[in-house]
């Protein structure tokens, strides 16, 4: 059957699940954390806590919505069974769909947190001297923000890897396109197969590891929100 | 957490005949669990003990209860692990008992369903079609022998689907995400017949399930009585009343 078939297929997907969903959230969450940074209206908060609900909700909460949310029957899915012909659950681009809002609090608060500490006057000054908003963001807030927009993808990658419960639910392993690492770590499991589940589990506490040195070292002076 | 995720908690207080009941925790593979939400009231009508119901998929269960899992008896949903479990001493090997036999079954999410499993398999009409995953759920490895048995698997492999148990496999189908699925008769068996074909028997080995008294549960009366209540006519009724064989 090959179920249990290639790890490096499940290395490979995986990995690149974690990279199309950084690259869309950094497209996508770049103007909202910039917003957030810089907004003073009053439902700036509710944007924040929206931002920060996959912190906090269970991924059954994510999984259950996105099925029913991906369903033929229902208005996304069905219109997106129309334009593709085929179905948004159990496809790659549905687990990208997954992720970027299991990841929007990591790519978004990072960034928030390095925009809000971009000086003012600076931004000020590059106005006066002709540059339109657009332009002192690019060229004044964005490589001031450097650290922060670093951080924020490590930490989206990272965390996209570390996907598990949304994935099962709206998954269903399909080697290549769906089954993703820590679902291969569940079946190694639950088929008693803890030699190869010793190898992988060691292999993402190492990555992992890894990846959160590197953002403390990229932070020692710009500190963040997510701890 | 899956643990307890469904908790049957009848304690019958004052019971004349049974002044000191005992209590049992029931661990049920995920295909069992309606049936066992059934019998549960029953057997603490019949016999006065407290009964907790929890499930999940067999091989999850069996891990549980490899570390040390507070339960009493586990419904598997096959004999290997029930196998497995009294080879490394965890169960009572006199207990055992097979409570039931999985049918397999084609259903569509509720649709009229007309045609032969291996016609209805074929189609390409059905973009998905969700399974339990073979190398975890007895289910599913019945699902691919039937599938061989066919000789159809080239033609349905590429549309197949896997579910963590049988359980999630009718999710995905009631969900719309998979069109068809092919589940435990007991799942689809109070609807419309109509709604679901029937794969023969003849195209895969018999789903035994077996049930068996846990170490912890050894002395525990009310775990002895209720692997004699399991065997016996009402229960058997029961099982029988969700689409379940009994013979084996």
């Amino acid at each position: 059957m090959g179920l249990m078939g290639d790890l490096s297929t499940a290395i490979v997907l995986t990995a690149k699940l974690a990279g199309v969903t950084t690259l869309v959230l950094l497209v996508m969450a770049t103007p909202l954390a910039w917003w957030l940074a810089r907004s003073k209206r009053w439902f700036k908060p509710f944007v924040e806590a929206v931002t920060a609900l996959p912190l906090v909700l269970p991924p059954t909460v994510l999984g259950f919505y996105l099925l029913l949310l991906f369903s033929p029957d229902s208005t996304l899915g069905g219109a997106w069974v129309d334009f593709t012909g085929s179905t948004l659950t159990f496809s790659f681009i549905g687990l990208v769909f997954a992720s970027v809002l299991y990841s929007l609090p990591f790519m978004v608060q990072p960034l928030q947190t390095a925009f809000e500490a971009v000086d003012e006057e600076l931004l000020n000054a590059a106005s006066s001297l002709g540059a339109s908003p657009f332009d002192a963001f690019v060229t004044v807030a964005c490589p001031l923000a450097l650290r922060g927009f670093l951080s924020a993808c490590i930490l989206t990658f990272a965390h996209t890897v570390g996907e598990f419960g949304v994935v099962l639910m709206v998954g269903g392993s399909l080697p290549g396109e769906t089954r993703v690492i820590s679902i291969v770590l569940y079946e190694y499991v639950e088929t008693l197969r803890f030699d190869e589940a010793h190898d992988l589990a060691l292999l993402l506490v190492v990555f992992s590891f890894v990846v959160l040195s590197t953002v403390y070292l990229l932070n020692r002076r710009l500190r963040f929100r997510i701890a | 957490m899956r643990l307890l995720n469904v908790v049957v908690w009848l304690v019958l207080v004052g019971s004349p005949v049974h002044l000191r009941a005992d209590e049992i925790v029931v661990a049920t593979a995920s295909n069992f669990l309606a049936t066992m939400n059934a019998l549960a009231p029953r057997f603490s009508a019949e016999t006065g003990h407290a009964i907790t119901v929890t499930s999940g998929s067999t091989a999850k269960l069996y891990q549980q209860i490899v570390h040390g899992a507070p339960f009493d008896v586990l419904m598997s949903a096959d004999q290997a692990h029930i196998d497995r479990l009294i080879k490394e001493g965890q169960a009572v090997a006199t207990s055992r008992v097979t409570y039931a036999r999985g049918r397999l079954v084609l259903w569509a999410g509720g649709k009229p369903l007309i045609g032969t499993p291996q016609a209805l398999l074929s189609d390409p009409r059905w973009q998905r079609i969700a399974i339990a995953n073979p190398a975890v759920a007895p289910y599913g490895a019945a699902a691919m022998q039937v599938l061989a048995a066919l000789s159809i698997e080239s033609r349905v492999t590429a549309r197949l689907v896997y579910g963590e148990s049988i359980a999630q496999a009718h999710v995905m189908v009631a969900t719309g995400g998979a069109q068809l699925g092919v589940l435990s008769l007991s799942q689809v068996y109070s609807a419309d017949p109509s709604t679901w074909v029937a794969i023969d028997d003849s195209l895969y080995s018999p789903i035994l399930q077996d049930a068996v008294l846990l170490n912890r549960a050894a002395q525990n009366k009310a775990g002895q009585s209720f692997m004699k209540f399991v065997r016996g006519p009402k229960a058997r009724k029961i099982i029988e009343s969700f689409g379940y064989g009994l013979d084996g």
